[in-house]
């Protein structure tokens, strides 16, 4: 088993011209929950998509489990693909499928699954989320919470060896956003993936995370346990801290 | 080919651009929407040995684009039957010949107008759908969830709605072939005087196997183009639902262009 599950070494991304990602690295231990803090803009999501392959970098090295993925072609990397889950900001629920069929969708797709293998994975799926009962719901149908959650137990129903959430909790009211944050805590506590989270909120932050780091002009800036960044002295982590907490969003700061 | 400017925004011509940059730019985002249209082309095809039967959903896709579509298809059919065989009545009237009503309507219908009128309001009623709803999917995220699941999304989406349109466009150009030879027929007995078995007469012997099945050729591959051209302008949308009306636009404007092109190519294969 190796020691790290994802490496990013001396990443660098521009996306129209414009640098994203300057040599960034980055370790994430197996079973670890990793997030990666930071303002809007400044790079998270792209990161993420590096990560699971859907951009290349522009140079640097991506290694996935001790693979490095610069080195498979589309179609190996669509296979390669079922090592991860991802949980996507918009939900990217498919609109004309039910809640059932969405879970089940990627394993109907692997065609390695019969019809009551597919009914037990998305019934127990659908009993993590705390959704029994939801199958037949079309997405429109849903709230913003629950889309989240059926989203949530597409992402597990492969049983990815890593997940990856793009701000999972935007865009949801505190209480909402707090059931999700003790979701993922309580799936990292039952499923011992390795997740990597990205989030602009630092209270979902400190509440899902082993490690934190903090990610600002296309670096990780600063990194540690939350407890480790709650008493840095570093100045760029000091300032962050302090604007979240006065404005809920460091996007925010200015109106304030 | 129409260029696409919203797939490639950067490349979006600037005010103070001079008129030859623009054309050169024009020409460079052609290429790129051609090139863009054969590769996901190519990948389709080279899916066809993984097509999915999806029982339901190829059931309702088939009632979609073939069967919702026969309306439109057989009225327009109809009356275009009828428009050539009066202008072109009137004319053999004057000369004396109006008794070749038959073969012209038969082998114009057969060789030309059944597929390509059948491939028009196919682009119009269905590929600009494909290309909205695919298009919403891409900035919805919905592709890149499908990527991210293992799932290719050429195979998944454009696969089955490339092979079902290009069944139905054949089987809807057959329709409107018969449609439309039957609107001629009746105006030539009605207004032009040619007896409707004088008609039937001269349109069978004059029409041959060739004439029929190079429009259902024509058809088939006006099918695949059509689906190819408006799921790739779908595949390729940026920036919300500004992107997905130009994207929609754009697959439109194209298929109309390829299948012009198509349609000489093909007539000059056949009957070069």
């Amino acid at each position: 088993m190796t020691t790290e599950m994802i490496r990013m070494e001396r990443v660098t991304k521009r996306l129209r011209g414009k640098l994203v990602l300057d040599e960034m690295s980055l370790s994430v231990r197996p079973s670890d929950t990793y997030v990666i803090l930071g303002p809007s803009g400044v790079g998270k999501s792209v990161t993420l998509k590096l990560i699971i392959g859907l951009m290349k970098p522009d140079a640097g090295r991506i290694i996935i489990d001790g693979t490095d993925i610069a080195t498979l072609d589309r179609r190996e990397m669509l296979g390669f693909r079922r090592i991860y889950g991802f949980l996507f900001q918009s939900s990217a629920l498919i609109n004309w499928l039910s809640v059932f069929e969405n879970i089940a969708l990627p394993l109907r797709e692997s065609r390695k699954y019969k019809d009551n293998e597919i009914r037990e994975e998305v019934t127990r799926c659908l009993s993590l989320v705390e959704l029994d009962g939801a199958e037949n719901l079309m997405p429109d149908q849903l709230s913003g919470g629950m889309r989240k959650r059926v989203a949530l137990a597409r992402a597990i129903v492969t049983k990815p060896r890593i997940i990856l959430y793009d701000e999972p909790t935007t865009g949801l009211d505190p209480i909402v956003a707090e059931t999700i944050n003790q979701l993922i805590v309580r799936l990292q506590e039952k499923l011992h993936t390795t997740s990597v989270v990205v989030t602009h909120d630092l209270h979902s932050a400190f509440t899902v995370g082993n490690t934190i780091g903090l990610l600002e002009e296309g670096k990780i800036i600063a990194e540690g346990t939350p407890q480790q960044l709650m008493q840095s002295a570093e100045p760029s982590v000091r300032r962050f801290i302090s604007v979240t907490r006065v404005s809920g969003s460091p996007n925010n700061a200015g109106q304030h | 080919m129409a260029a696409n400017n919203n797939t490639h925004p950067e490349t979006e011509a600037a005010p103070s651009e001079g008129p030859l940059a623009g054309v050169g730019r024009g020409l460079v985002t052609a290429c790129q929407t051609a090139g863009e249209t054969l590769g996901v082309l190519g990948r389709t095809i080279a899916s066809l040995p993984h097509l999915p039967f999806r029982g339901r959903e190829t059931l309702n896709q088939m009632y979609y684009y073939g069967v919702s579509s026969l309306g439109v298809t057989s009225l327009f059919a109809l009356f275009s039957g009828m428009i050539i065989a009066f202008n072109t009545g009137v004319v053999l009237r004057d000369l004396g010949m109006q008794q070749s009503i038959g073969s012209i309507s038969a082998v114009a219908f057969c060789r030309e107008w059944g597929p390509v009128m059948t491939a028009v309001i196919l682009t119009a009623r269905v590929g600009s759908s494909m290309t909205a709803e695919i298009g919403t999917m891409k900035v919805s995220e919905e592709i890149d969830a499908l990527e991210v699941m293992g799932i290719d999304p050429v195979q998944y989406l454009v696969l089955p709605r490339m092979v079902t349109l290009a069944l139905m466009t054949t089987v809807l150009t057959m329709i409107a072939d018969l449609v439309g030879i039957f609107g001629s027929g009746l105006v030539g007995q009605l207004q032009i005087g040619v007896d409707y078995r004088v008609f039937y007469d001269d349109a069978v012997s004059y029409l041959k196997f060739k004439d029929v099945i190079s429009g259902l050729v024509k058809a088939f591959i006006f099918g695949i183009m059509i689906a190819t051209v408006c799921c790739t302008q779908g595949l390729v949308t940026k920036g919300g639902a500004r992107g997905v009306g130009k994207s929609t636009m754009y697959a439109v404007v194209s298929s109309l262009l390829f299948m012009i092109v198509l349609d000489y190519i093909i007539a000059k294969i056949f009957f070069g």
